[in-house]
């Protein structure tokens, strides 16, 4: 029997080097298992938490194996989302990969669009209307402070305070209403495309825009309010899961993460792509690399990127929103490309190789949250197990983006 | 018959749970599960409280609640499931002759008491606090009042043996973590 | 005839208690909606009145799933007992000067030793079920409930010391004057309410059943009707502890700086209601404000700041009793 369990669960693990995880001891023979002549015992015990569970954020399977209720290891098991996008791109035109992009990273739409765009657009020399560009700044920027709006609320959720859910739902969705008024979709948008942008903004827009950047500075000092100061907040998040400046670029670790480290690391900043550098913003950077420190920094960054939003608005030129004559098949010239952005979450990289066709050679896509997550059995290790949700929580994963 | 009938009528509930009592607390002895004997040891400190009750000593069977299911059977409870003795019937114990022995010994004790109580109940002595001086004064009061004037020294004591208690098993516990 | 009596008296308070809840449950879904700026439910009766209902009878109907390892008496006696222990605290609790169904003369220790078998429920839960889940939520509410009952007992003794008697009835005859006991006793009300919160496993409490660590607690495995029985539980725990406070502390029906005896007993009645439902709002609003706490801080919150506070706070109310009688 158990050979035959070990056979089936080896053809399940796609690489033979990694241990299994499966092998669950038989049920009942955990915890503490009688008391040995001199002193107390305390064995592990592994628990699922997931894939069906309120705070993994999707399909996550965190193997845990727990000593009382101290966290000894945590292995997150993925791959219950894979869906083989780099694949599928590679079996695409190059206008057709851009809705893929949106399955990936789904709460940051625009900035997965966006990357391949640019991309292509790069490999096959496409010159972007600079309307267009200010368009895609300002629909990036709007999606990172819905991207970070969400995760507020999803992470006071993992920490117990509901209320704070609702409320980063609320502003997320005056943003949703806003793409839904350019694009039609409100989580799917397929808005940035090869050459440009789908469709122009509309006067509508801009004054939802507008109404929007004026009201954000009140709401967030209300979640400031309600959350940031709250002392059970703070004892649940300060110096929870911290990690060194030294572990987290060892572990290549990106985006807020990397920033509450000390490092203000922004590639925004550091290699200005697009418009970048025409505007004036700040990095956000703190230095203990804790759960507070995570909050603290994505709290600061939804500011700045409404500052962002606010100069691409005041200075959005007339013209053309994309290129006016693009061939329905790009043929790229041979070669490759490797584009990174700053994502919500980090820097995603997109990776391209054209052999010439109509198709793509080769696609790689480097998505932060995958490699954010590979820091939770470090970040995790020796914490208690509602830590470890709130450690989960704060690297802001998402798993469409980590399985891909 | 008769005399037993009057017994009985003299005040029902009393034998009804202390007969319920006893049958509970058979069933805690004879169960191999010990999950099972706990909630049967639960229940049986239910029908002795129930019996305090109807001798309207109030106070007592709330405190009996309190502090033996609330606090000390949750404890038992809490080393069992820790133990993961549960279902496992690890505890059925196969000591021959030892087993005939208590059992001897345990009638031998039963007969005692049943005797003890025949003299007790026949003679039918008041005690310090019948129930018309409780009634008058509370039982609460009369517990208070006993306990802080008479049995002041014994109630000191238990408290300070509590305490090392108390301090015993914080010093086990910080040692382990150690 | 005794018996029959009182058959009835559980007929009756069961069923105001049911109303009761299905009110609580509709009203902590308009809170939190209206905390939340939320509109709530509106769909189901006029503003929504019949939703609770609706979700009652849609428990009811559920199919009963009991999983295949688990123990099944066990497993069937929680969800009972967590339902009948608060839900017989109610016999001691005096609505109105002579509205009550028993005054007894330990009334609140006995709800507190009422509270105190409460634990046996989520314990045999989270035993029962044979998930591990529900065992770490049921270890940690046996924690959790022994060491909030001790603050929770602690804080109310002062009040005891003043009154001199243990009388629910009694306690609030001596309130009478116009003064509650939450002015001689502002610190004992605090740590009441905040063990007692704890005690009901509400948030920031509600740490047995954490959903977002454990699923749902000691509950996961359950559904249908032997859910709707932990709902009720803690709904029923919330009304009685929120009418041990409005006794003990507030004055149970009184009215303050008014003749009492004028006034008629259904408006104590009403003033009594109204005390409780702001109390338990109270408790919504902590539970729809805070984060949750870790298990660790809950444990050093409750003896390192609730037990020590409630020990001062007996040690100075009968040091100062004691100097005003003397």
């Amino acid at each position: 029997m158990s050979e035959q369990l070990t056979h089936s669960a080896s053809k399940k693990a796609f690489r033979k080097d990694i241990p299994l995880i499966d092998q669950i001891p038989p049920r009942k023979k955990h915890i503490l298992r009688g008391l040995p002549e001199s002193e107390l015992h305390v064995e592990e015990f592994l628990m699922n938490i997931g894939p069906q569970h309120p705070s993994t954020h999707g399909v996550l399977r965190l193997v845990v194996s727990m000593e009382g209720e101290v966290v000894k290891s945590c292995e997150p098991d993925l791959g219950y989302l894979h869906r083989t996008f780099e694949k599928i791109s590679e079996n695409r035109t190059y206008q057709q990969i851009v809705p893929f992009t949106d399955r990936m990273d789904y709460l940051g739409s625009m900035n997965a669009n966006w990357g391949v765009a640019a991309a292509v657009e790069k490999l096959a020399s496409i010159e972007v209307p600079e309307r267009a560009e200010y368009i895609r700044v300002i629909v990036a920027e709007l999606n990172r402070i819905a991207s970070h709006l969400m995760w507020m609320g999803a992470f006071a959720a993992d920490i117990g305070a509901l209320t704070g859910f609702v409320y980063g739902f609320r502003e997320r969705e005056m943003i949703l209403d806003m793409f839904e008024e350019i694009c039609g979709s409100r989580l799917t948008y397929g808005y940035i495309r090869v050459g440009g942008v789908a469709e122009d903004v509309t006067p509508k827009f801009i004054q939802m825009v507008n109404d929007f950047l004026k009201i954000l500075p009140d709401r967030v000092t209300d979640y400031h309010d309600l959350i940031t100061g709250n002392v059970i907040f703070i004892e649940r998040t300060r110096g929870i899961g911290a990690i060194t400046l030294d572990e987290a670029i060892s572990y290549d670790i990106t985006g807020p993460m990397l920033r509450a480290c000390g490092l203000p690391w922004d590639l925004r900043k550091e290699e200005p792509y697009s418009l970048y550098s025409k505007f004036d913003f700040n990095i956000p950077a703190y230095f203990n690399g804790d759960c507070y420190d995570r909050f603290r920094v994505r709290m600061d960054e939804i500011m700045e990127a409404a500052k962002i939003v606010r100069q691409a608005l005041d200075g959005l030129p007339e013209g053309d929103y994309k290129v006016k004559k693009l061939a329905r098949n790009i043929k790229p010239p041979v070669g490759d490309v490797y584009i990174r952005q700053e994502a919500p979450r980090g820097e995603y990289g997109v990776y391209m190789e054209s052999d010439g066709s109509i198709k793509p050679n080769r696609v790689k896509y480097r998505t932060p949250s995958f490699t954010n997550l590979s820091i939770l059995p470090l970040a995790a290790r020796g914490w208690k197990i509602a830590d470890l949700i709130a450690i989960l929580g704060s690297v802001d994963i998402v798993l469409g983006d980590v399985d891909r | 018959m008769e005399t037993v009938m009057s017994y009985f009528m003299l005040n029902p509930a009393f034998y009804i749970f202390a007969g319920l009592a006893v049958i509970l607390a058979i069933f805690m002895i004879t169960m191999p599960n010990p999950v099972y004997s706990a909630i049967f040891l639960v229940l049986t400190f239910f029908c002795i409280s129930v019996i305090y009750i109807t001798l309207e000593a109030e106070f007592i069977a709330a405190i009996q609640v309190l502090v033996y299911t609330g606090a000390i059977m949750v404890l038992f409870l809490f080393v069992i499931m820790l133990l993961n003795l549960g279902r496992d019937a690890d505890l059925v114990e196969h000591s021959g002759p030892m087993k005939y022995i208590s059992i001897i010994v345990a009638f031998a004790i039963l007969i005692q008491i049943g005797l003890a109580a025949k003299v007790t109940v026949n003679i039918g002595e008041k005690g310090m606090f019948p129930i018309e001086k409780i009634r008058e004064i509370g039982n609460t009061e009369a517990i208070a009042g006993l306990l802080f004037s008479d049995y002041l020294y014994p109630f000191e004591i238990a408290s300070i043996l509590l305490l090392l208690g108390m301090i015993g098993a914080i010093i086990i516990s910080k040692k382990r973590s150690e | 005839m005794d018996v029959i009596l009182g058959l009835l008296y559980v007929v009756i308070l069961f069923s105001l208690v049911a109303v009761q809840v299905l009110i609580l449950v509709f009203m902590e879904r308009k809170v939190s909606a209206w905390i939340q700026s939320r509109i709530g439910p509106n769909r189901v009766g006029p503003w929504g009145l019949l939703q609770t209902t609706a979700d009652i009878i849609k428990l009811i109907t559920k199919e009963n799933i009991r999983n295949i390892q688990s123990d099944k008496v066990i497993f069937f006696l929680a969800p009972i007992l967590a339902f009948v222990a608060p839900f017989a605290g109610f016999v001691t609790i005096p609505v109105a000067e002579n509205l009550g169904i028993q005054d007894l003369n330990m009334g609140a220790v006995y709800v507190f030793a009422l509270g105190s078998s409460m634990v046996f429920s989520v314990i045999w839960a989270g035993y029962g079920s044979n998930n591990r889940y529900a065992l770490i939520g049921a270890m940690r509410s046996a924690a959790q409930m022994i060491s909030y009952e001790i603050p929770l007992v602690t804080s109310v003794l002062g009040v005891f010391l003043i009154a001199g008697t243990l009388s629910m009835r009694e306690i609030v005859a001596l309130q009478e004057s116009g003064t509650w006991y939450v002015i001689y006793q502002p610190l004992g009300f605090i740590l009441f309410l905040v063990a007692a919160t704890a005690e009901a496993n509400r948030a920031p409490f509600d740490l047995p059943e954490a959903e977002s660590e454990l699923v749902a607690g000691f509950h996961t495995e359950y559904s249908g009707m032997k859910f709707a029985f932990f709902f009720l539980a803690e709904y029923t725990e919330m009304l009685v502890a929120c009418s041990l406070m409005t006794v003990l502390f507030l004055g149970g029906w009184l009215i303050p700086f008014v003749d009492n005896s004028q006034i008629p007993w259904w408006i104590h009645i009403f003033v009594f209601i109204f005390k409780v439902y702001s109390m338990i709002f109270l408790m919504m609003w902590f539970r729809w404000t805070f984060p949750r706490l870790r298990v660790d801080h809950l444990m050093q919150f409750g003896w390192k700041v609730l037990l020590p506070f409630a020990l001062v706070n007996l040690v100075v109310t009968g040091a100062v009793a004691l100097w005003l009688k003397s």
